[in-house]
């Protein structure tokens, strides 16, 4: 690969003539004496036919494959960003980044496993669920990733229904339908499922048991301190005991663990409202509805925000909004009952 | 393991090609006469070209050191698009590999030989060789050995690795 000089004292014949045409006129200031046409044809001197073959192969292969690699990079760049949002607990981000990965390259493990964190985080079970079973017998070649996703396996066992709980709700057709006296017996003899407990303070806390709810849902937080059902719902019925500090604490242990929770950041939004906060309360609504601008809750909350902020026409754009949503429909109406002063909402 | 360095020549090939036609684009774009050129052959040296001796001792470091720059942005180029599918999204295809293949194999080619480093070192010790030649010279030789004595731990191999492997990263990286 080494590039060989030309000996100068190999020239052969006069020094005044061109060594390969012997035209008498020889372009002067240079070692080899060549004129000024032959210089030319060896400083163009040919690529051969076969480099240029193969330069063409290679350059077809190359546009070849640079058709897909938009979106390739593309994929990339949403997975780094993925990735880096779940380093930094910002998971919600995390699982709209990841899927657009998932979409465009399905065989990527690593994007699934890491969209598989997201999701529990966000308790986008159905997600969690489809993941974890995509990567079922599948070697996760990352250990530490493996042992953050197990672990979450473990725990996620906890947020769907046992067998037996499904037999129940079957039986009854509805959860609410489930008799006081079946559904205690159920949860002593299951002592360890929590979703049948929070299910049934759900029940407490909607017949406005507020007190005997808060109870069953400390009972369920002795168990596991992270359990997001329990704290999404002690965070609400704190509020509507009118412990308000403690319904933010509980929100932001919700947050301390995901960032961006736009349920907690909502219900953090509504307890800081009723404390008269209204600034900090619009700003956390505002914050959630950046996040999920599809979320009725969240929208309820941030017209509720508006209301409190002196913000109607906003207010009023908002709810004209959600009321045509039928998924939105139920949490309008309750904005509009406070707004209207049918429901207490603070003093 | 030791493998002998023809047999790495032969497996690498296109990048020995893309070596020595780098030197001589160089001399083409510098206006130095080329007078023999072999791309690739199966004995040592693996492929060279025989070309004047430049006029300026600045011309004949660039042309020493052209591979550098050419197997180095033709090796990223084309390992570029293949990469991610290959290291990281699990679904290359045949041509995905066979990119890499030629992306590692040009990149790895890139460092210049132990002969081109010779041909600098005679210009830069040159009586008239200016300040800045013998600067950028004596460096540019040091290093060209290092690597030289680098390959035998697969310096170039990894250094191919990494222009295929690390740029599409650094690139994502970048722009996430």
């Amino acid at each position: 690969m080494e590039p060989t000089l030309l000996p100068e004292e190999e020239s052969p014949g006069s020094p005044n003539q061109c060594i390969t045409c012997q035209h008498p006129v020889i372009e002067p200031g240079h070692p080899t004496p060549l004129c000024s046409d032959c210089r030319q044809k060896f400083i163009r001197y040919p690529i051969p036919l076969g480099i240029k073959i193969f330069g063409g192969f290679v350059a077809a292969i190359l546009i070849f494959a640079l058709a897909g690699m938009r979106s390739n990079l593309s994929a990339g760049i949403h997975y780094e960003r993925g990735r880096k949002a779940i380093e930094q607990r910002n998971y919600f981000t995390a699982e709209k980044e990841l899927n657009s990965v998932g979409k465009k390259i399905s065989s990527f493990t690593e994007a699934r496993e890491y969209l598989a964190i997201a999701s529990f985080y966000n308790q986008d079970l159905q997600t969690f669920a489809t993941e974890v079973q995509a990567l079922q017998g599948v070697k996760i070649e990352d250990q530490e990733l493996y042992a953050r996703l197990n672990a979450l396996v473990e725990k996620g066992s906890n947020y769907f229904p046992s067998d037996s709980f499904i037999a129940l709700i079957e039986r009854y057709q509805l959860i609410k339908n489930i008799p006081d006296t079946v559904f205690l017996r159920y949860l002593a003899n299951n002592n360890d499922e929590l979703l049948p407990a929070t299910h049934y303070a759900n029940t407490l806390f909607e017949r406005k048991e507020y007190a005997a709810c808060d109870s069953m849902l400390s009972l369920i937080l002795e168990k596991d301190a992270v359990y997001f059902n329990a704290l999404n719902l002690k965070s609400g019925v704190k509020r509507a005991l009118k412990e308000y500090d403690s319904s933010v604490y509980y929100a932001d242990r919700i947050l301390s663990l995901n960032r961006e929770s736009t349920l907690a950041m909502a219900s953090k939004a509504r307890s800081l409202l009723r404390q008269k906060k209204d600034a900090a309360g619009l700003e956390w609504a505002l914050k959630s509805v950046k996040l999920d601008g599809d979320d009725g809750y969240c929208k309820a909350t941030l017209a509720l925000a508006y209301h409190f902020n002196d913000q109607a026409a906003a207010r009023d754009k908002l709810l004209n909004e959600l009321k045509k949503d039928s998924t939105g429909a139920s949490y309008a109406q309750f904005a509009l009952d406070v707004i209207s002063g049918k429901e207490e909402f603070r003093n | 393991m030791f493998i002998p360095g023809i047999l790495i020549s032969i497996i690498t090939f296109p990048g020995v090609i893309v070596h020595e036609l780098a030197h001589q684009l160089f001399c083409r774009w510098l206006k130095v006469p080329v007078f023999k050129v072999v791309y690739f052959q199966a004995e040592n040296p693996v492929g060279y070209v025989l070309h004047e001796v430049p006029s300026s001792k600045w011309h004949s470091i660039l042309i020493s050191v052209g591979p550098f720059f050419i197997n180095t942005l033709l090796g990223a180029l084309i390992a570029f698009p293949a990469a991610l599918p290959v290291f990281k999204f699990g679904n290359a295809g045949f041509l995905d590999y066979l990119l890499i293949y030629l992306g590692v194999s040009i990149a790895m080619h890139a460092f210049p030989s132990t002969g081109d480093a010779n041909v600098i070192w005679e210009h830069v010790r040159q009586k008239g060789a200016s300040i800045w030649v013998k600067v950028f010279g004596y460096p540019i030789v040091g290093l060209i050995y290092l690597g030289s004595l680098g390959s035998f731990f697969w310096l170039d191999l990894l250094y191919g690795i990494g222009i295929a492997v690390g740029l599409p990263n650094l690139i994502i990286a970048l722009l996430a």
